[in-house]
C-alpha cells in the first residue's frame, strides 16, 4: 500500500532527464519477449529464460559474481553475499528488480533487459514468485532454523562465559551436544521444550548474561528475536542441518573471472633480459639498463654523476638518516680507489644506525605506536618497543625478507614456546632458549593497532572487529599493496576481491584475533574480572638470571618488613608510637615493592588453537553473520603455482597454523605481490618515488608502473639472492641512476617533468627524523645507546612537546616515545604521520611552522650554541677555520667561494653586532673587560652562525 | 597560454623565456598578468642568466597580492569544514512527509538516485528536531540551530549539493580538490594561488583545527597544494596553548643580531637556490623564512585575544564548555580576516557530524558545539564591516540519508543516519552572498537532490565567482593540459544565489 501512494507522489522528484532517458531507451528496446497474458508468470517458464540469457554470464555456475548464482532455482533462493535477491510481494524491496529497473545490471558491456522483460519479473516478484509446481519462491525456506542460526547468536551473547575459554558451571555452549551434556546444574537445553529449558529460562529471566558483566565483559543481552530464534530452534526439536562447507578452490573459483586473474600484479614476476642500449657505454648493470632504455627513447640520457661529497651525503643519509662525519668526508675525499664508493655502501650498510633508519619505515608501515589510541586517555602501551628493537635487529642482521615475514606474521607458530611450563596468559613465567623470544617479538606486528578493547565502553564486539580490520589493512596494503577494505561490507568494487576472501582472510587469524574470545591490550581499571591480557610471560635464563639478582634481595628485604609489620602488629605496646612505626614500616616496604623489577613480558600474538567458526559479516555488520567461510587467502592470488596448505602445527599448545600458512603462502617465489611490493618500497626510499607510485595499491586503482620489466626482475633477483635487503640496496646504490646529479635541466622539464623517467635524483628535504637526529648530532648532543624502553617527553603548558634529556644527551627519534596524541613538535612540525592504523607513504609539507621551529624553538637554539662549541673545540678561534669546519660538519663540504664569502661576511659582522651590544650594556670598560667582551662576542656570533646554518636549505635539503 | 612543445626543431632550443613559460605558465590568467608585470618583463634576469651560463631561477610563485579576473566584493574565505556529514533533513531542509511515512521502508522509486551500496536495513525516520520559519525570509532551520536560525537572511541555503562517493575519504577529496583521490591542489591552494595574499606577514591560507583531535580525516591531504607550489599550502594553527609554536624566540637575542642572522640565511639560501633553478619548493621555503620574520610581531597580534572584550568572547560562546574550542577557532578567523589572511579553514572535533548513532542526541552535541560560535561570527563580521568582502562557506562532504540506521528494531530510539551523498545542504553567506535565499530542492523524503541540483565543482566555481575568479580561466599547465580545480566536468556557477 505504501508503495503505491509512493508511486503516486514520486513522478515530481525524478529529474526530468533521467526519467526521460529511462523511458525513451525502454521504448526501443521494446521488442522481445511475449507480451503476457493476465495469467501471472511463472519461474521455469517466464523468469528462468531472461536470467539465463541476460544473467548468468556473470551470475551462474562458473562464474558467480556477489556470490549469486542464477542459473538454478536453489541458487536464486539462497541469494547473493548481500542476502536475498527476490522478496516475494515486495517489488521494490527486491534487490533482482532494482538492479534490471534501475539499468545498474547488466553492466555495460552486457545486453541489457527489455522494457517488457523488467516488467514481467516485477509481476512475477509482485505475485509472490510463483513457480510452474505451485508453490512459490521460498515457502519452504522461512521455517528452516538450524543450528547454524544459533551458534552465533550464542557466540555474541554466551560463549564468552561458556566456550573455549572459559566453562562457567561447566557449561559449554559451542555446540548442541555440549548443550545437552549440560553443565554442572544438569543440561541446558531439552529438545523440543524451549520452555523446559534452562538455557532459554535463564535468557528470559535476565539472569544470563549477568548485569554486572553486561558493561565489562562488553557483552550485550540477547535481543528479543534472537531468543525468539533460540526458541524456535528448540521447538522445531533443535535440528542439525549440514550446511555445505565453504570449499576452497584454487582454479576455476566462480566468484572470479578469468579475465580478472590476468591483471599485471596478479602474475608471478618474471625475469626479462636486461635491453640492449643503442648508444650504451660498457656493459651497464641490470638497473641502468632498463632506466636508460626508457631515457633513451625519450631522447634523454642519464644525468652526468653527482659530486663526490653529495653521494657520499646523500648515500649516508640514505642509509642511516644521519649525516657523514668531518672524518668520513676527508677520507672518502682522499679515496681514489675505484672502489671507493662501493666500500662506502658496505660501511654504511654494516653501521648500527642504518637498522634505526630503514626500521623505521617499517615501523611506519606496522604502525608503531607505545600507546594504545582510541581513548582520550591514549594509554601507554608497555613493552612495545621490543617490537621496534626486533625490527632494527632485523635490519642491522639483514633478516631475509621471507624469514622477517614468517616471523612477525606467525612467530608463535615457529616455535615452541611452552614446551617446557606453561607460559601463556599470567602464567608463572617460563625460562626459554634466546631463539624462542625473537619470532614471539616480531609477531607484535599484528598488534600495533590503535586498541581501545582493554575495557568497556570501547570493548564491544564492533570495536573487536574494528582492530582485526585494522590489522588486515596493515598487511594488505603494507605487504600485499592491496586495498581489501572495500571488501568488508561488499564485494571490492574494482578488484577481483570477493567479500567472501575477506572474511576467510580474517578467518586465518582466528586462532589469535578470535573477536568472541578475545584478548585485551593490558590491564585497565574496572576490567572484567575474567579479562586475559595479551602478554606472553616467557624469558631467557639470563633474563630471569638478571631480574632474580635484581629482585631476590629486594624480596627478602619485603619480607623482612613483612614479619616485622606483622611483629608490630602484635605488640600491644604504646599505640601511638606503634602507630607511627606501622606507618614509616608501610611506607619503607611500599618503596620496596616499587623497586621490583617486572619480568619481562612479550606483547605478543599468539594461536589458542581451536577458534570459533569465521562468518561472512553481511554488509560488514557483526550482528548479521551470513554463511560460514573456511581460512584461506585471495583466491586471486592463488594458483596451482602459489598453493596454500593448513598444516596443523604440533606444539605443546594447540595451534591451528593457519597464518603459518598464510606467511608461507606469501613468501613463496611465485608469489606475484610479495617481492614486488617491497622491492617496491625500498625503491620508493632511494629513488624518490615508486616503480609503482601507489605503494600500497598495485591493484587496478593503483598506478601502472613506470618500470614493469624493471620491477619484476629485481623482485625476482631479490629472492633469488635469498631475500636479502641489504644486497638490494647494493643493487640500487650502486646503479648509474642512483650515483646521478640531482641537477634540474630545461631538457629535464620538457621531457620528463616529473621523475618518472629517472633522467636525475630527485632534490629531498630530510624526514622529521632525520631532521632531528642531524641537529643532535651536528651539536655532539646524540646520545647512541639503541634500544630499550622509550625516553619520555615533555609537554609544555602551550602545547610544545620535547623529548626529555639524558644527562644533556638526547636519543634517535626513533627511540623517543611514540605517543598518539603527544609526539615531539619538531617531528610532527616535519609531517611525522599519525598511525591511523599505519602510514603507507609519508607526506612532505613546506609549512612557516618549520621556519618558526627552526628559527625560534630553544631546544634547536641550545643545539646550535653546542654545535659552536663543537667547531670551537675542534679548531680553536680562528674564524676562516671556523668556518670551513661548520660547513663540513653541518654541510659535509668546503663552502663554495660565493658562500665562503658570505659566511665570513656573516661573521664578522655577528661579531660586531655583539661588540656593540656588550658595549652598550657595559658601558666604559679598560683592556681585560675589553677583551673579555671580544671573546663573549665571537663565541656568541659563533653561535649564531651555527643556527644560520642548520636553518638553512643547504642543510635541511639533500642532494 | 600554451606550452611551446612540439616536435618541430624549435623544441630543442627552446629558448630561455619560453622555458620561464613552461614553469610560470601554470599561471594563467589573474596570476600570470601579475607576475609578467612584476618579474619577467625586466632585464634584470636576463643579465643573470649570462652570468650563471645557464637558466636561471624563474621566481614562478609568490604571494603577493594579485587583482582578479573581474571585481568582486569578497577577499577571503572562511571554510567551515563541517566534515562527517551535517544531517539536512535535521537541520536546514525539513520534510513532512518522513513524518507521515515515519517507520516505513523506504520505496526503491525514491532512491533511484542511489549508485552505491549503503546501510539499508533502516526505515524512513522523522526528524526528532522541530523546524520552524526564521527571519524575514522565512527559511526553515531546526531547533538545534537556535543561534544560526537568528542569522538567516544573511544565509543564502543551497538544499540541493551532491558528492559522487559514499565514503568520507573520497568524498572529502571530492570536496577539498574536485577529485576523489589525493594529489590535487584544494580550494585553499587554488584561491591564494590566483589572488596571494593581502598581507605578506601571515600565511595566506590557515587551518585552524580543533585541539582535541590532532588531525581531521584525510589529514594534511585537506590543505596540500598538489602539483602547485607548496607555497600555497594551508598552515595549521593550534587553538589551544600557543596557536602557532615557536612563533617567538623561546631566547633572549638583540634584535640587531637576529636581524644579522636572518640576512645571513637568507644570503645562502639564494646561493642555494640559483644553482638549483626550477624547484618550487625551494622558493616557498625562501618566502616561508622571510614570512617567519614578519610573522613574529604581527601574527603575536592576531593570535592574541586577549585584548577582546567580554562581551565578544561571549558572542562566540568563549567560556562555554560546549563552545569553547569552536568559538576561540571563529574568533581566531575573524582576526585573521580582519588582518588580510585570504583563505581559513575551521575543523571542528573530529568526524562530530557523522552521526550514525542516536542522532537526537550526538547531532544535538556537535550543533551545541557550533552554531552559536559561527552565529557570533557571522554577527561580529557583520557589525566591523567585514561580512560584506568575507565569504563564509558551510558544509560537509555529503548529508545523511532520511532513513534510520539500526542495527535492530529494539534500537530505533538511539537510531542514527547513514551517509547520504545524494542531496545534501550547505551554505554561504557574506560579500556576494544574496541572503535569505534558499535554492535547490530534494526529493519529498530529503533522499536525493532534484530540483536545481548542485555539484561539487558548481560549489567551487561558485565560490571563485564571488572572489573574482573565472573558474575556467584559474589553471595550471601540467602535462600537457590545463589542470583546474574544476577539472573537465560540466561546471555552473550557481547565479541564483548572487547578490
Amino acid at each position: 500500500m505504501f508503495l503505491c501512494c509512493l508511486l503516486g507522489i514520486s513522478v515530481p522528484f525524478v529529474t526530468a532527464t533521467a526519467a526521460e532517458k529511462n523511458t525513451a531507451k525502454k521504448t526501443a528496446k521494446k521488442n522481445s519477449a511475449a507480451p503476457a497474458s493476465n495469467a501471472p508468470p511463472v519461474y521455469e517458464r517466464d523468469i528462468l529464460p531472461i536470467l539465463k540469457a541476460k544473467c548468468v554470464r556473470c551470475h551462474g555456475d562458473k562464474t558467480r559474481k556477489g556470490e549469486l548464482n542464477l542459473a538454478s532455482l536453489a541458487g536464486l533462493r539462497e541469494g547473493g553475499e548481500s542476502g536475498a535477491v527476490v522478496a516475494p510481494h515486495k517489488v521494490a524491496e527486491s534487490p533482482l528488480y532494482e538492479q534490471v529497473f534501475e539499468e545498474l545490471m547488466p553492466p555495460d558491456d552486457g545486453e541489457p533487459l527489455s522494457a517488457e522483460e523488467i516488467k514481467l519479473i516485477g509481476r512475477w516478484i509482485g505475485a509472490g514468485a510463483p513457480l510452474a509446481t505451485g508453490g512459490f519462491l521460498d515457502s519452504s525456506a522461512e521455517l528452516k532454523i538450524s543450528q547454524h542460526d544459533i551458534t552465533p547468536i550464542l557466540l555474541r551473547r554466551c560463549t564468552m562465559c561458556h566456550g573455549r575459554s572459559y566453562q562457567d558451571g561447566d557449561l559449554d555452549l559451542r555446540t548442541k551436544a555440549a548443550m545437552l551434556k549440560g553443565g554442572a546444574g544438569g543440561p541446558a537445553l531439552v529438545v523440543s521444550q524451549p520452555d523446559a529449558s534452562p538455557l532459554v529460562l535463564r535468557i528470559r529471566s535476565r539472569e544470563c548474561p549477568p548485569k554486572a558483566d553486561l558493561s565489562r565483559a562488553g557483552i550485550e543481552p540477547m535481543k528479543s528475536e534472537e531468543l525468539q530464534t533460540l526458541e524456535q530452534w528448540i521447538a522445531l526439536g533443535a535440528p542439525l542441518v549440514e550446511e555445505p562447507q565453504d570449499v576452497v578452490v584454487l582454479e576455476s573459483d566462480p566468484l572470479i573471472e578469468t579475465e580478472e586473474r590476468r591483471f599485471w600484479s596478479f602474475q608471478p614476476p618474471r625475469k626479462s633480459p636486461p635491453p640492449v642500449q643503442q648508444a650504451s657505454d660498457a656493459a651497464p648493470g641490470l638497473i641502468d639498463a632498463f632506466v636508460l632504455a626508457k631515457l633513451e627513447s625519450a631522447g634523454l640520457d642519464f644525468s652526468p654523476p653527482a659530486d663526490k661529497l653529495s653521494l657520499l651525503r646523500r648515500a649516508t643519509f640514505d642509509l642511516t638518516g644521519l649525516p657523514p662525519s668531518p672524518d668520513e668526508v676527508t677520507r672518502f675525499l682522499h679515496n681514489d680507489s675505484p672502489q671507493a664508493y662501493a666500500r662506502l655502501i658496505d660501511r654504511l650498510l654494516a653501521s648500527p644506525r642504518y637498522g634505526e633508519r630503514w626500521g623505521r619505515y617499517w615501523l611506519d608501515l606496522a604502525g608503531y605506536a607505545d600507546s594504545e589510541g582510541k581513548r582520550n586517555a591514549d594509554t601507554i602501551r608497555p613493552w612495545a618497543w621490543r617490537y621496534r628493537d626486533y625490527v632494527i635487529r632485523a635490519f642491522n642482521a639483514d633478516k631475509p625478507y621471507d624469514r622477517f615475514l614468517l616471523e612477525q606474521i606467525a612467530g608463535d607458530e615457529l616455535v615452541d614456546y611452552a614446551a617446557k611450563g606453561s607460559a601463556a596468559g599470567n602464567a608463572e613465567a617460563g625460562v626459554v632458549p634466546k631463539e624462542i623470544i625473537e619470532p614471539l617479538v616480531a609477531t607484535g606486528f599484528l598488534r600495533m593497532a590503535p586498541d581501545g578493547t582493554s575495557a568497556n565502553p570501547v570493548n564491544r564486539l564492533p570495536d573487536r572487529v574494528e582492530v582485526i580490520a585494522d590489522e588486515i589493512d596493515v598487511l594488505s596494503r603494507g605487504v600485499m599493496g592491496l586495498t581489501m577494505k572495500c571488501a568488508r561490507c561488499h564485494s571490492h568494487k574494482y578488484d577481483p576481491i570477493p567479500q567472501r576472501d575477506y572474511y576467510r582472510f580474517a578467518a586465518l587469524f582466528k586462532g589469535a584475533y578470535d573477536e568472541y574470545d578475545w584478548l585485551v591490550p593490558q590491564v585497565f581499571g574496572n576490567q572484567w574480572d575474567k579479562a586475559r591480557q595479551r602478554f606472553l610471560n616467557v624469558m631467557t635464563a639470563a633474563e630471569k638470571q638478571s631480574l632474580d639478582k635484581h629482585n631476590q634481595p629486594i624480596e627478602k628485604e619485603i619480607k623482612r618488613l613483612e614479619a616485622k609489620l606483622k611483629q608490630l602488629k602484635k605488640d600491644t605496646a604504646d599505640k601511638s608510637t606503634t602507630a607511627k612505626k606501622k606507618k614509616k614500616l608501610e611506607k619503607q616496604l611500599k618503596a620496596k615493592q616499587a623497586q621490583l623489577q617486572p619480568p619481562p613480558q612479550i606483547r605478543a600474538l599468539w594461536d589458542r588453537g581451536d577458534p570459533s567458526p569465521a562468518y561472512l559479516y553481511r554488509r560488514g555488520d557483526e550482528n548479521q553473520p551470513a554463511r560460514q567461510v573456511e581460512p584461506a587467502p585471495l583466491s586471486v592470488l592463488t594458483t596451482k603455482q602459489t598453493p596454500f596448505n593448513i598444516e596443523p602445527v604440533g606444539h605443546s599448545t594447540p595451534k591451528t597454523g593457519r597464518r603459518l600458512a598464510l606467511a608461507k603462502w606469501l613468501t613463496q617465489p611465485s608469489h606475484p605481490l610479495t617481492a614486488r611490493v617491497f622491492v617496491n618500497r625500498v625503491w620508493k626510499h632511494h629513488f624518490g618515488v615508486g616503480i609503482v607510485k601507489s605503494l600500497g595499491d598495485f591493484g587496478t586503482q593503483g598506478m601502472a608502473p613506470s618500470h614493469p620489466k624493471l620491477l619484476d626482475t629485481l623482485a625476482v633477483d631479490f629472492m633469488e639472492h635469498g631475500w636479502s635487503i641489504k644486497r638490494l640496496h647494493r643493487k640500487m646504490m650502486n646503479s648509474r641512476v642512483y650515483r646521478q646529479s640531482s641537477a634540474l635541466t630545461e631538457k629535464h622539464m620538457l621531457r620528463d617533468p616529473e621523475n618518472r623517467l629517472l633522467s636525475r635524483m630527485p632534490l629531498r628535504r630530510m624526514a622529521a627524523e632525520e631532521v632531528r637526529d642531524s641537529l643532535l648530532l651536528v651539536a655532539g648532543r646524540l646520545n647512541e645507546r639503541r634500544f630499550g624502553p622509550p625516553d619520555a617527553v615533555e609537554v609544555r603548558k602551550d602545547g610544545l612537546v620535547t623529548s626529555k634529556a639524558e644527562a644533556g644527551k638526547w636519543r634517535r627519534s626513533v627511540y623517543v616515545r611514540q605517543r598518539r596524541k603527544e609526539m615531539p613538535t619538531i617531528l610532527e612540525t616535519f609531517d611525522l604521520p599519525a598511525m591511523n592504523p599505519n602510514c603507507i607513504q609519508r607526506m612532505d609539507s613546506t609549512i612557516v611552522s618549520q621556519s618558526l621551529h627552526l628559527l625560534n624553538n630553544e631546544m634547536v637554539h641550545t643545539l646550535a650554541a653546542s654545535f659552536a662549541e663543537r667547531v670551537r673545540q675542534e679548531v680553536g678561534n680562528d674564524p676562516a677555520q671556523q668556518l670551513e669546519r661548520a660547513w663540513l660538519i653541518a654541510l659535509n663540504r668546503s663552502p663554495t667561494a660565493e658562500e665562503q664569502a658570505a659566511g665570513a661576511e656573516a661573521l664578522t659582522d655577528l661579531q660586531h653586532r655583539w661588540m656593540l651590544e656588550l658595549a652598550t650594556e657595559s658601558g666604559e670598560t679598560d683592556q681585560t673587560e675589553l677583551a673579555k667582551q671580544k671573546e663573549t662576542a665571537s663565541q656568541k656570533a659563533l653561535a649564531d652562525f651555527c643556527h644560520a646554518l642548520v636553518n638553512s636549505a643547504a642543510f635541511l635539503y639533500l642532494d | 597560454m600554451k606550452p611551446h612543445v612540439s616536435n618541430s626543431p624549435r623544441t630543442a632550443t627552446l629558448s630561455r623565456r619560453s622555458f620561464f613559460d613552461r614553469i610560470g605558465d601554470g599561471l594563467c590568467g589573474a596570476a600570470l598578468a601579475q607576475l609578467l608585470g612584476a618579474d619577467f618583463a625586466g632585464g634584470k634576469l636576463y643579465a643573470e642568466e649570462a652570468a650563471h651560463g645557464e637558466f636561471s631561477q624563474p621566481r614562478g610563485f609568490d604571494l603577493l597580492p594579485k587583482a582578479p579576473h573581474f571585481p568582486a566584493q569578497a577577499k577571503a574565505v572562511i571554510h567551515l569544514c563541517m566534515q562527517g556529514g551535517p544531517s539536512q533533513v535535521d537541520l536546514f531542509d525539513p520534510k513532512p512527509a518522513l513524518t507521515k511515512y515515519d517507520g516505513q521502508t523506504p520505496p526503491r522509486e525514491l532512491t533511484k538516485n542511489a549508485v552505491f551500496e549503503t546501510d539499508r536495513t533502516g526505515t524512513l525516520m522523522r526528524s526528532p528536531f522541530k523546524f520552524a520559519r526564521h527571519g524575514q525570509s522565512g527559511a526553515w532551520v531546526s531547533e538545534a540551530l537556535p543561534h544560526i536560525a537568528g542569522e538567516v537572511d544573511q544565509l543564502a541555503i543551497i538544499r540541493s549539493m551532491y558528492n559522487v562517493h559514499p565514503n568520507h575519504e573520497p568524498a572529502i577529496y571530492k570536496l577539498q580538490s574536485g577529485q576523489t583521490f589525493p594529489g590535487h591542489p584544494t580550494l585553499g591552494s587554488w584561491v591564494t594561488y590566483g589572488l596571494g595574499a593581502e598581507n605578506q606577514n601571515l600565511p595566506a591560507y590557515v587551518v585552524l583545527a580543533d585541539p582535541t583531535s590532532r588531525l581531521p580525516t584525510n589529514g594534511v591531504e585537506n590543505w596540500v597544494s598538489g602539483f602547485l607550489s607548496p607555497l600555497y599550502q594551508g598552515t595549521p594553527m593550534r587553538t589551544t596553548g600557543s596557536p602557532l609554536l615557536n612563533l617567538q624566540p623561546a631566547y633572549q637575542e638583540p634584535e640587531s643580531v637576529t636581524v644579522a642572522k636572518r640576512d645571513f640565511i637568507a644570503r645562502l639560501d639564494a646561493i642555494h637556490q640559483n644553482r638549483r633553478p626550477g624547484r618550487a619548493v625551494l622558493s616557498a621555503r625562501i618566502s616561508n623564512y622571510e614570512m617567519a620574520a614578519r610573522m613574529q610581531l604581527e601574527a603575536t597580534q592576531a593570535l592574541d585575544t586577549s585584548g577582546e572584550t567580554p562581551e565578544t568572547s561571549q558572542l562566540y560562546g568563549i567560556g562555554e564548555k560546549e563552545t569553547e574550542n569552536f568559538g576561540r577557532q571563529c574568533l581566531l578567523a575573524r582576526r585573521l580576516v580582519e588582518r588580510g589572511v585570504r583563505f581559513i579553514q575551521l575543523y571542528p572535533r573530529g568526524q562530530a557530524w557523522d552521526n550514525h548513532n542516536n542522532i537526537k542526541s550526538s547531532l544535538a552535541s556537535i550543533c551545541k558545539s557550533t552554531d552559536k560560535p559561527i552565529a557570533g561570527l557571522l554577527q561580529d563580521l557583520r557589525r566591523r564591516g567585514l561580512l560584506d568582502s568575507t565569504l563564509v562557506v558551510w558544509g560537509g562532504e555529503f548529508g545523511r540519508l532520511p532513513m534510520a540506521q539500526v542495527k535492530s528494531k529494539s534500537e530505533l530510539k538511539t537510531a542514527g543516519r547513514d551517509h547520504g551523498p545524494y542531496g545534501f545542504t550547505t551554505w554561504m553567506a557574506g560579500g556576494g552572498v544574496k541572503g535569505g535565499t534558499v535554492y535547490g530542492n530534494t526529493d519529498e523524503l530529503g533522499y536525493a537532490s532534484v530540483e536545481n541540483r548542485v555539484s561539487i565543482q558548481d560549489w567551487h566555481a561558485t565560490i571563485l565567482h564571488l572572489l573574482g575568479m573565472n573558474h575556467e580561466q584559474l589553471s595550471f599547465a601540467r602535462n600537457g593540459l590545463n589542470d583546474r580545480l574544476t577539472h573537465q566536468w560540466e561546471t555552473r556557477v550557481v547565479s541564483e544565489i548572487l547578490a
